[in-house]
């Protein structure tokens, strides 16, 4: 099996980014520091809050550290030296479909490689008992597709929306739609809210998956409005 | 209800109430209490709580029980008490076992916390509660102490207490005397006229003389000959003997351990009581007890408050933490280096996740441990040892925390929690403070022993220690100045140079064991202004000893040495 090109010359650029590099480590160490202060009894100490609540607290974090990062540089608002963004690659040979999956293949090995990399500090803070383990393991898994559904609308914006300034507000906009209009939604639509999903994810709540066909419809028209994109710029040589 | 009762029962649970409301209210024992409306038909109970009905609040009492059933019952009694600050119940559990139509005579020890809150007292059989009462404790009835008056004729002593004090007298039988040293806590002294040897248990005669070792103070009034008469009276005439606390004071004072045994030449409870014997005996009454070695708040003030996570797992955690994110290029760039560098990567991250998930089972051992600081105050006329612990309890996510509890050893929540005692098995505690300050004490055989005399070359002492347990680092204090001397293997017999006396530490500084070794010598110079007793401080290890706790504990033991005339 062979990677996609246009994900294999993302990823370059993006592992031997110093601005990638060094995000990452600023995104370890702020939960690193959550996690130290989780660790038994500090977790007590905080007024007001359950171990176990500090322990949800840490994941909510991380879901939005995720989300934002992921989607951030897939809308090209964390630039990457090196990284071409889908106007670039329409001039190239590549199939535009290939290019739109291959944005959204960068975009979930990114999303995983972020949460994978938590995962020590979790190991540092999870209570030792299976059943701990695996709710955590649901909630990180959970928050692959959340990031993706973002992402995966990024490629599109950096087309349709040349001013950086308007794509940011555009796309904190739509971070701020996921996760906080999400909230006001009624039973039960208001299931696929993060946060509310992290939290049903991680108590193992019956049908909690069904909640994530809503980001794969995301994800899907994402790739669709990649594809067209890019299609019309080799048709029309504008967006 | 009959005079002298402390508690007034009514029933709470509504079990079988037509068959209840036939049996109406019964009486077991002259002035007991009345059969209590809601409890299975039956099963009767006698409650009294404190002693002969008086209670003193925040100490061990006995509550106790005769309970009878027509029916076999294998099961528990517990005694719950509540309290309103903080708030928490303590609840103790005796098992016991009733055979139809046998009345069964229990003692629960409890702690009244709250007096406007009454006891419960339940009867549990597979878990599930069959009867219940509820005993009140009446205003008239509380005291700040009590003076246990055995006599055949219960009257006499009240005249010479001060009326408006809050000290009273309780006349009490042989039976009434408790059989654990601990419920002794708030008896001020006891006053021997009348004993019968043969109505006494074991275990009564070990708990009084436990707890005149720990410094009760007990008045026998008979002639030396009927003291020696009485076998569980005869072994305090082997003790050294003091002088009388005052002029006009009895002559005949034998010291036990840090308590005192007084023979009264005179009967305390005749009501023509000479003026000058009556004065002596109202001075002798209202002197102070000795004062505890061990005040259980300075004990507790010495440990950290809240011990946390160990510095060097913060450190440790810190440093992974740290390596982590400096290997991140190392991982990115591996991830670049085809199938290899992606494995490196992947077992990079599997290793440091393990590493992190022992350092989370590092921390966890940890937390949910107790941080205590115990003492063993020796008492070598019992060859026993006072062993009194305080210490913080983590309570863990789910709020509970058990350990085994040894014989003999009764514990007690100084904070806001619930607490499950279940005697010589398991204490459980329960809670949503994350910090729980908790206290336990025990009485513990412990064969070390001690003398020193004085002569021309400088004080020699000896040590003999045969109690299996390995002494070590054992200094000598007197006068305020300590001196190491050699470990007992198990003797040890040495002449203390006078020239390498010095100072003991003053600050304990961080480590535990350091701020608890600068604890005793402090309490020993507070000590040494009432007493010039020469003391053994050494630590003791502790690996079979008061509580199972998850951790280990520093045990120290401070052990008087006893004086020895003549020329060595």
């Amino acid at each position: 099996m062979t990677l996609n090109p246009v994900t294999r010359g993302d990823l370059r650029s993006r592992l031997v980014s110093p601005k990638i590099l060094w995000m990452v480590r600023v995104y370890l160490a702020v939960l690193g520091v959550f996690a130290l202060a989780s660790l038994p009894p500090e977790s007590g100490r905080l007024a007001g809050m359950a171990p176990g609540q500090v322990l949800r607290v840490g994941l909510v974090l991380q879901l939005a550290a995720v989300v934002y990062l992921t989607s951030a540089l897939a809308a090209g608002e964390i630039g990457v030296e090196g990284e071409k963004q889908i106007l670039d690659l329409a001039v190239t040979s590549f199939n535009p479909r290939t290019i739109a999956l291959g944005k959204l293949w960068t975009s979930a090995l990114t999303a995983g490689g972020l949460v994978a990399a938590a995962v020590p500090l979790w190991a540092l803070v999870a209570p030792p008992e299976a059943e701990a383990a695996f709710a955590l393991g649901r909630a990180m898994v959970v928050m692959v597709p959340v990031a993706l559904s973002l992402a995966a609308v990024g490629p599109w914006l950096t087309a349709a929306i040349p001013s950086d300034l308007a794509r940011t507000v555009v796309h904190w906009s739509m971070l701020l739609a996921l996760f906080l209009a999400t909230r006001w939604l009624a039973e039960p639509l208001v299931a696929i809210n993060p946060m509310r999903l992290l939290g049903a994810a991680h108590l193992g709540a019956p049908l909690w998956p069904l909640a994530l066909l809503p980001y794969a419809a995301v994800v899907g028209a994402g790739v669709t409005l990649a594809t067209r994109t890019v299609a019309r710029v080799r048709r029309a040589g504008v967006p | 209800m009959a005079a002298p009762r402390a508690c007034r029962l009514r029933g709470i649970r509504l079990v079988l109430p037509a068959a209840l409301l036939l049996a109406g209210g019964g009486w077991l024992w002259p002035g007991a209490a009345k059969q209590p409306p809601g409890i299975p038909a039956g099963i009767t109970a006698d409650i009294r709580v404190g002693y002969g009905g008086y209670v003193v609040p925040d100490v061990w009492i006995p509550v106790v029980l005769r309970l009878r059933s027509d029916r076999e019952i294998a099961g528990w009694v517990e005694v719950v008490t509540a309290r309103l600050r903080p708030p928490g119940q303590e609840r103790v559990q005796v098992p016991v076992h009733l055979l139809p139509g046998v009345p069964l005579r229990v003692t629960v020890p409890a702690v009244v916390h709250d007096p406007r809150a009454p006891l419960a007292v339940r009867l549990l059989e597979k878990e599930v509660v069959t009867a219940q009462w509820q005993a009140d404790v009446l205003p008239g009835r509380l005291a700040d102490a009590v003076v246990l008056g055995l006599t055949a004729r219960p009257v006499g002593l009240q005249q010479l207490l001060d009326p408006g004090g809050r000290v009273r007298v309780a006349y009490v039988g042989e039976d009434e005397l408790p059989a654990r040293w601990q419920l002794y806590e708030g008896v001020s002294a006891v006053v021997i006229r009348d004993l019968a040897d043969h109505r006494l248990v074991p275990a009564q005669v070990e708990a009084l003389a436990g707890w005149v070792a720990s410094g009760g103070r007990l008045f026998v009034a008979s002639s030396l000959q009927e003291l020696a008469a009485h076998p569980s009276l005869r072994p305090f005439l082997a003790a050294p003997v003091q002088p009388p606390p005052f002029p006009g004071a009895p002559e005949t004072v034998y010291a036990w351990g840090r308590g005192r045994v007084t023979v009264l030449p005179f009967d305390p409870f005749r009501a023509d009581l000479p003026p000058e014997e009556g004065a002596a005996w109202v001075r002798l009454l209202r002197a102070p007890a000795p004062q505890a070695f061990v005040e259980t708040r300075s004990l507790l003030a010495i440990l950290p408050d809240r011990p946390g996570t160990s510095r060097w797992l913060q450190g440790a955690v810190v440093l992974v933490l740290a390596l982590y994110l400096g290997l991140l290029r190392t991982i990115l760039r591996w991830l670049l280096g085809g199938k290899a560098g992606r494995l490196l990567a992947a077992a990079l991250l599997l290793g440091m996740t393990a590493v992190m998930a022992t350092l989370n089972l590092a921390a966890r051992r940890a937390a949910f441990s107790f941080v205590q600081g115990a003492v063993a105050l020796g008492l070598p006329e019992r060859q026993a040892a006072v062993v009194e612990s305080v210490g913080r309890v983590i309570l863990p996510r789910r709020g509970t925390f058990s350990l085994h509890a040894g014989a003999e050893v009764l514990v007690r929540s100084l904070g806001a929690a619930e607490t499950s005692l279940l005697l010589d098995q398991v204490v459980r505690f329960e809670g949503t403070a994350h910090v729980l300050p908790v206290h336990a004490v025990a009485l513990l055989p412990l064969a070390v022993r001690g003398s020193y005399r004085e002569g021309p070359e400088g004080v020699e002492v000896q040590i003999e220690n045969r109690s299996g347990r390995r002494l070590s680092n054992p200094v000598v204090f007197q006068g305020g100045r300590i001196q190491s001397v050699p470990p007992p293997e198990p003797e040890v017999r040495v002449v203390l140079s006078p020239l390498r006396w010095r100072d003991p530490p003053a600050d304990g500084g961080r480590d535990l064991r350091s701020r608890l070794w600068a604890w005793a010598f402090d309490r020993l110079r507070s000590d040494a202004i009432l007493s010039q007793t020469v003391h053994l401080v050494a630590w003791l290890d502790d690996d079979r000893g008061l509580l199972r706790w998850p951790t280990a504990a520093p045990l120290l033991l401070v052990l008087p040495l006893s004086r020895v005339e003549g020329v060595p």
